[in-house]
């Protein structure tokens, strides 16, 4: 599901605080993935998605909320890459994600591995590039839309993703040519 | 054929889908002759397919995105209380800042009189006789008891709450100025309502 409204429109009475509440049920889930895409293992996404629904929520009457799905992901990618230049913070635990249930357990443990190893990779990228690449690939938003969210130009955000994804497939490459 | 920078960059801007339609009919049927070319492209895809199943592993559980969620109603809930109490905090810290310059004004001018000001009896030459207000209260009407020299110019005056206590105050002054001490006062007591 894209960042798009359902199509259902709200109700001409809600207040500011029940469309904030509405837009912070229906975008959460994919922001907190966001997060952790960015941060990685150096910050709880959690805490980086409160603090960014929190800066919205403290000028919410500046903000259309109806349709808020960009103003919100802009807003948490910031706190995530503003987070990461702080002063080196400690690793929190490394987690492989949940299990699929309808896969074998020599399967699931096979492709956990690849899973943790490419995580691992993508966590070792600098931050514009993990954070262009995600934008790219899990929220499918365009070059256009990724450097505005990023506040960048557009062959900037060309040169983060296709480095980006040179540099995984080296550091991968390196991994498989080890085992 | 080795694959060059240029041919990559159209080779990831296809995968995104951001290459125009005009050149992707041109990288079609390149493809369809360079096996490098192809090669490369899938190279992309496979890598690209292995990170979407990591972009995917990203996604929380249910319960994690439910504690989010009641975390940040929670925390709205206490930025709207605190917002809702510095605004009391505001408007008693105001009123209470008025109502103290109220008083303090008040108490400033509470000995200040309105009427001629104090000057010495000219035939003394000392300190005038007693000029204050002796009730300090707030009676609507006072009484003046108002000391002229014989010119018809205002010397002194003496204020009292009642006509009662003035009458009495100017009988008394009467018979002082009439006494051989007073002889030379040369004064016109005159009572008046204030």
């Amino acid at each position: 599901m894209s960042m798009e409204e359902n199509g259902r429109q709200p109700a001409a009475a809600e207040s500011t605080n029940e469309l904030f509440e509405r837009a912070v049920r229906l975008h959460s889930r994919r922001l907190l993935a966001i997060a952790r895409a960015i941060v990685g293992n150096r910050a709880s996404p959690e805490d980086v998605v409160q603090q960014a629904f929190m800066n919205l929520y403290q000028h919410r009457d500046r903000y259309d909320w109806r349709e808020a799905g960009g103003l919100m992901r802009r807003t948490v990618v910031n706190e995530a890459l503003r987070i990461l230049r702080q002063p080196r913070m400690s690793v929190l635990a490394d987690d492989q994600g949940d299990p699929s249930p309808s896969q074998s357990p020599s399967r699931h443990m096979l492709e956990g591995e690849a899973v943790l190893q490419v995580r691992r990779a993508i966590d070792r990228l600098p931050e514009n590039f993990r954070a262009a690449l995600v934008l790219c690939e899990y929220e499918k938003l365009s070059y256009a839309q990724i450097a505005e969210t990023l506040d960048a130009s557009i062959p900037q955000v060309k040169t983060w993703i296709h480095r980006g994804r040179r540099q995984l497939a080296e550091m991968l490459r390196a991994y498989a040519d080890q085992t | 054929m080795a694959v060059n920078d240029n041919d990559m960059e159209l080779l990831h801007e296809y995968v995104d889908g951001e290459l125009p339609v005009a050149e992707c009919e041109g990288l079609w049927r390149r493809l369809a002759i360079e096996r490098d070319l192809m090669g490369e492209l899938d190279r992309l895809r496979t890598d690209h397919a292995a990170r979407t199943m990591v972009w995917n592993s990203l996604e929380p559980d249910e319960s994690t995105v439910a504690r989010l969620e009641a975390k940040i109603m929670r925390a709205t809930r206490r930025e709207d209380l605190m917002s809702w109490g510095s605004n009391i905090l505001r408007i008693v810290a105001s009123a209470a800042a008025l109502i103290l310059f109220g008083f303090t004004v008040g108490w400033m001018g509470r000995d200040r009189y309105t009427g001629v000001p104090i000057v010495a009896h000219p035939s003394q030459g000392g300190s005038a006789i007693a000029t204050t207000d002796v009730g300090g209260s707030s009676a609507a009407i006072k009484y003046n008891v108002e000391f002229f020299d014989r010119n018809g110019k205002l010397l002194n005056i003496q204020q009292f709450n009642s006509k009662e206590e003035a009458e009495q105050f100017k009988h008394d002054f009467d018979a002082a100025q009439a006494s051989p001490a007073g002889s030379d006062w040369n004064v016109v007591p005159t009572i008046n309502k204030f």
